[in-house]
């Protein structure tokens, strides 16, 4: 982890200077060439994996890149400042990390179901019924254990992270994790519950001819959305109920959670699913949003763009520039419509 | 059908479980989807050297809106009224014919067939056969007995459509299934019937065929492409085989097969062709066409091994069961060319006369009928050989409840493999059969030539087994057929001997029947083949000549004829299956056979045993295919195209509108929550500003 870091410190400084030298590799004479021929010369002598000392006089450490990377696609650099929420080249890699854990809770609840229904007699519907609902429920309950381990696990990645770093600083927070770790878990399993679909949606055939409702794919979509994003609210509420050791919050994701599943053997009563399912999304969106620095009060900002006014203009960030004035046409159009004056 | 599983109402969103649910019947989501048909059989594309025939799919399977068709006022809705073309019919088997068909093919409103078989069979006939089968193949031509060309005289099959021989762009199948029928008319019903007049509301019922053909345009074609595939290509894709077998013979008298029989010895002929044909592929009971009178052959043969002094007799007696015969006779043209060429044990020159037999079991009262060539009869030498040789019939009937008339010399030779053996040579013979001029078979290459169609009743409530013991009437006469011709044949060898001891089995006549038309896998069929054979068995008979060789018909044949005329000899295993390597076993004159034998009464262990016969297989490929000579107009050259799948299955079909809004509202969806993530981006600042949890501090 700490060669990584260090690693992709110096690569990010090749890429910010001199954009053609990508290729920045951790050897130290790479390191020397490097500091010939960039503007911000590193000195020769400086150690090319884990600088542990700053080195004075430089604007640029091997470190604090990593805190703050994520905004240099907005073509500035902040130092030294430990970033907000946010998306960024960095939180790529734990989508992936996150989907390989919930593929490894799927395999091992799948395994456990198969055999479980190969040992049973294939013709005792009822007993089948039971395996599945038995099925469903401990894949649910692996799932959570398996976002546990997957906390812990990062826990400590990040206080690797923190030890390498040197203005003490993680180069993504907790919250970042946690919602990234959501989005991964649920992209995946909706991944997996929509690929035997959009195989069969092909056609020329659609569903039904059983008695199943028509509108099976377009429910199907619908009930994978939702998980996804609930995926994501849970993974927040889950780290921070982790974090915080609020262990009603995790008891709440593990509820949430079997409720969702449970509530799929309503099928094929879509609306004993899908109605649910949603209400119990709207419930964890907000709460999320309040755990991770939401409030009413930002919503209402955010919707009426008071942010645009204030700091629209002079705002050094200016990372909603571009967008504001187009957002807030929009809402200051749509409100012209309904007859108020649009508050710039 | 696919019955959901305990688990499928929680399938549709069991994201925790994906795919696993009823892995062990496949995908789940396919299987509430999809209804496979799994007992259909559908037409397959033949060619010969000018013309394709049969019917093929779009390479992605042909889709249509089912519609019943049970009466010919149902063909209006398909062809004009019906306001969702294309229109895949389910056709009741009654209007099967050509007329519709014809209708059929000229519209682009239709995109298949399934066709239901008519029960009981049509009372008016049905041949999909051409009226005059083989035409151009026989003798008959300008320059042979130019006004019976063409069935100018005698129209043979009168009832034939042609239908096999039409081309149709679109899939035809047969559904064999009664209660698939039924499921796909409960589809119809339930969604597609139009009600007032209107058209029915999505979704509708749909049916699915595959047939996709790779062949195109002709024999010739196919051929072409082949052989350049075979030379060019390192993977070569054959898109057409020739149809082939094995025509299984015998000699009462053992002759050497691999070497040549003296110029004069005298061999008298018995043939009969072993293969039919339907509309559909691999459907072909033939049972007058075929079964009938191969298996009077084959008592015949067995009667006429019994008589005492079969080895002393002046003339041999060559039982010949041609195979490929109703594709412009593969086999005996294929026999007729080994001969010529010197690549069979006899020569034409020691064939002394030749009796065919054709159709036997369907007779007016008693009556067989002697058919002979009306040509032969201007030449004067053969006319006193076939002279003689009806009147050797005619006695043999004497006393037997068989009556044999001749069928007059204005009129020429039915379609027969006797007819290849004349082009070649002026032969004294005799085809018999139960019509005097035309087929009284009236399903003549059809699927309902079965064992109704000959009269074969069984009374109820019998066990396989006793069924196969049962004497049916039809092989009490088809015995006595036998008798008289065995009788026949023992006159022509020369044999002085009071007749009356030979006479035929019925009850190995009906044990024929019953394993040629019923039942391949019974006990007595099981007993008789080879251990290595066993997987032959299918449970439904069919005649149909095929390109894998040697099909069922030809291996049973050889080894029904291996019991009935050879003998049970006392040999090892080992040396059973290697005369060669053991003495006095005289390899040149003898096939050896071993045969698994029946199951003890009180074990499940059989007790194998060695039969010693004279059978032999010869190829039946045409010589067409021998020469490269693919266009030719003398001999058959008939293939199969090759196919990648046949299948066929149902399931309803979404209205465009549905489709169009699920793809309207995910396409929202995505915009939407793109723009959505877009602004919450943009302005995380302002919506995530004041953290007010300390916890979440960052480092």
């Amino acid at each position: 982890m700490g060669t990584a870091g260090a690693h992709g410190g110096t690569s990010t400084i090749r890429g910010t200077t001199s954009a053609h030298r990508g290729t920045g590799t951790i050897t130290g004479s790479t390191g020397a060439h490097g500091g010939t021929s960039t503007r911000a010369p590193v000195p020769s002598r400086a150690p090319p994996v884990l600088a542990v000392a700053p080195v004075p006089g430089h604007q640029y450490h091997y470190g604090h890149h990593q805190c703050s990377q994520w905004h240099q696609y907005r073509g500035t650099t902040r130092a030294h400042q430990c970033p907000v929420p946010g998306t960024g080249p960095r939180d790529g890699l734990a989508v992936p990390r996150r989907a390989f854990f919930w593929l490894v809770s799927l395999l091992l609840s799948s395994l456990i179901w198969f055999i479980a229904v190969k040992a049973s007699d294939p013709r005792d519907e009822a007993l089948q019924r039971g395996l599945l609902i038995f099925g469903v429920m401990f894949s649910v309950l692996l799932q959570e254990a398996f976002r546990f381990l997957y906390y812990k696990l990062l826990r400590k990645a990040i206080e690797g992270l923190v030890a390498l770093s040197e203005d003490g600083c993680s180069p993504i927070s907790i919250q970042q994790m946690a919602y990234v770790a959501g989005v991964g878990f649920g992209l995946m399993s909706g991944a997996f519950s929509m690929i035997n679909l959009l195989a069969d949606a092909l056609g020329p055939g659609t569903v039904g001819i059983h008695g199943d409702s028509q509108l099976y794919f377009l429910t199907s979509a619908f009930m994978t959305m939702v998980l996804i994003f609930l995926h994501t609210f849970w993974g927040i509420l889950f780290f921070h109920g982790c974090e915080n050791r609020r262990w009603w919050e995790i008891a709440a994701v593990v509820v949430m959670h079997l409720a969702v599943s449970g509530s799929t053997f309503w099928n094929p009563l879509y609306v004993g699913s899908l109605v649910p399912s949603y209400l119990l999304m709207a419930a964890a969106a907000v709460w999320a949003y309040l755990l991770s620095g939401g409030s009413a009060q930002n919503l209402r900002r955010f919707l009426l763009c008071k942010s645009c006014s204030e700091t629209g203009t002079g705002d050094p960030l200016g990372p909603g520039d571009p967008v504001c004035p187009f957002g807030c046409w929009v809402l200051g159009w749509g409100k012209g419509l309904l007859g108020n004056e649009a508050r710039r | 059908g696919a019955t959901p599983t305990a688990g499928s109402p929680a399938e549709p969103f069991s994201w925790a479980l994906p795919s696993f649910p009823g892995s062990c019947q496949g995908n789940s989501v396919e299987r509430k989807i999809y209804i496979p048909l799994n007992k259909t059989a559908p037409c397959v594309r033949l060619l010969n050297a000018t013309h394709q025939i049969g019917c093929q799919s779009s390479i992605s399977g042909d889709t249509g809106v089912i519609h019943v068709v049970e009466k010919e006022e149902d063909l209006n809705w398909v062809l004009a009224d019906g306001p969702h073309p294309p229109y895949m019919i389910l056709l009741d088997g009654n209007l099967f014919n050509r007329k519709v068909l014809m209708q059929l093919k000229g519209t682009s409103r239709v995109s298949g067939l399934a066709v239901s078989i008519a029960k009981p069979n049509p009372p008016q006939g049905f041949s999909p056969g051409l009226k005059c089968p083989n035409d151009g193949f026989g003798v008959y031509s300008k320059d042979y007995g130019p006004q019976y060309a063409h069935c100018n005289t005698t129209v043979w099959n009168p009832v034939g459509s042609g239908l096999s021989y039409e081309d149709f762009d679109f899939p035809i199948f047969l559904l064999e299934d009664a209660n698939e029928t039924q499921v796909i008319k409960q589809c119809y019903q339930d969604h597609n019937v139009p009600r007032d007049g209107s058209g029915p509301e999505y979704p509708l019922c749909a049916m699915q065929l595959f047939s996709h053909m790779h062949a195109v345009t002709s024999t010739v074609t196919c051929m072409r492409r082949n052989s350049i595939q075979n030379t060019f290509s390192i993977n070569p894709e054959t898109v057409c085989d020739p149809l082939l077998d094995y025509n299984v013979w015998s000699t009462l008298q053992p002759i050497n097969s691999s070497g040549k029989v003296d110029r004069e010895q005298e061999v008298i002929i018995v043939a009969t062709r072993i293969d039919s044909h339907s509309f559909f592929w691999n459907i072909a009971p033939g049972a007058e066409s075929a079964v009938s009178s191969f298996v009077t052959h084959l008592a015949a043969a067995e009667a006429l091994h019994k008589a005492s002094d079969v080895h002393s007799l002046q003339r041999n007696v060559m039982f010949t069961f041609f195979q490929g015969e109703t594709f412009d006779y593969i086999g005996s043209s294929r026999m007729v060319y080994d001969m010529e060429k010197d690549k069979f044990p006899l020569r034409l020159d020691n064939i002394h006369s030749f009796v065919e037999l054709n159709q036997v079991a369907l007779r007016n009262g008693s009556v067989l009928w002697m058919h002979t060539d009306p040509v032969s009869w201007m030449n004067e030498s053969v006319q006193t050989q076939v002279r003689n040789l009806l009147d050797i019939l005619s006695n043999s009937s004497v006393g037997a409840n068989v009556t044999l008339q001749e069928a007059g010399y204005s009129q020429p030779l039915p379609p027969s493999s006797f007819q290849r053996f004349l082009r070649a040579r002026h032969i004294p013979g005799v085809v018999l059969t139960d019509h005097q001029a035309a087929f009284q078979n009236r399903y003549y290459q059809s699927m309902y030539d079965t064992p109704e169609n000959i009269r074969m009743q069984y009374p109820e409530g019998l066990s396989p087994e006793e069924t196969l013991e049962y004497v049916t009437d039809t092989a009490k006469s088809l015995a006595e057929v036998a008798t008289v011709v065995a009788r026949a044949l023992y006159r022509l060898a020369g044999g002085a001997n009071n007749t009356s001891a030979i006479q035929a089995d019925p009850k190995t006549v009906t044990r024929m029947l019953y394993g040629f038309l019923i039942k391949m896998n019974n006990s007595w069929f099981q007993s008789i083949i080879k251990p290595d054979l066993k997987g032959i068995l299918g449970d439904v008979p069919q005649h149909y000549v095929a390109v894998s060789s040697p099909v069922n018909t030809t291996y049973l044949v050889h080894y029904v004829l291996a019991n009935l005329t050879g003998t049970v000899v006392n040999l090892t295993k080992e040396e059973c299956l290697n005369p060669d390597k053991t003495p006095n076993a005289e390899k040149e004159l003898y096939d050896y056979a071993w045969v698994q034998g029946s199951l003890d009464p009180n074990s499940t262990t059989r007790v194998p045993y060695c039969v010693r016969s004279t059978v032999r297989l010869s190829k039946a490929l045409s010589p067409a295919f021998e020469l490269r000579q693919w266009g030719s107009t003398e001999y058959s050259t008939w293939t199969e195209s090759r196919w990648k799948e046949i299948r066929a299955r149902i399931f309803l079909v979404a209205s465009k509108e549905l489709e169009i809004i699920t793809l309207v509202v995910g396409i929202a969806i995505l915009v939407f929550s793109l723009l959505a993530t877009h602004f919450i981006n943009a302005k995380a600042d302002v919506l995530f500003s004041i953290p007010r949890d300390p916890g979440a501090v960052a480092y």
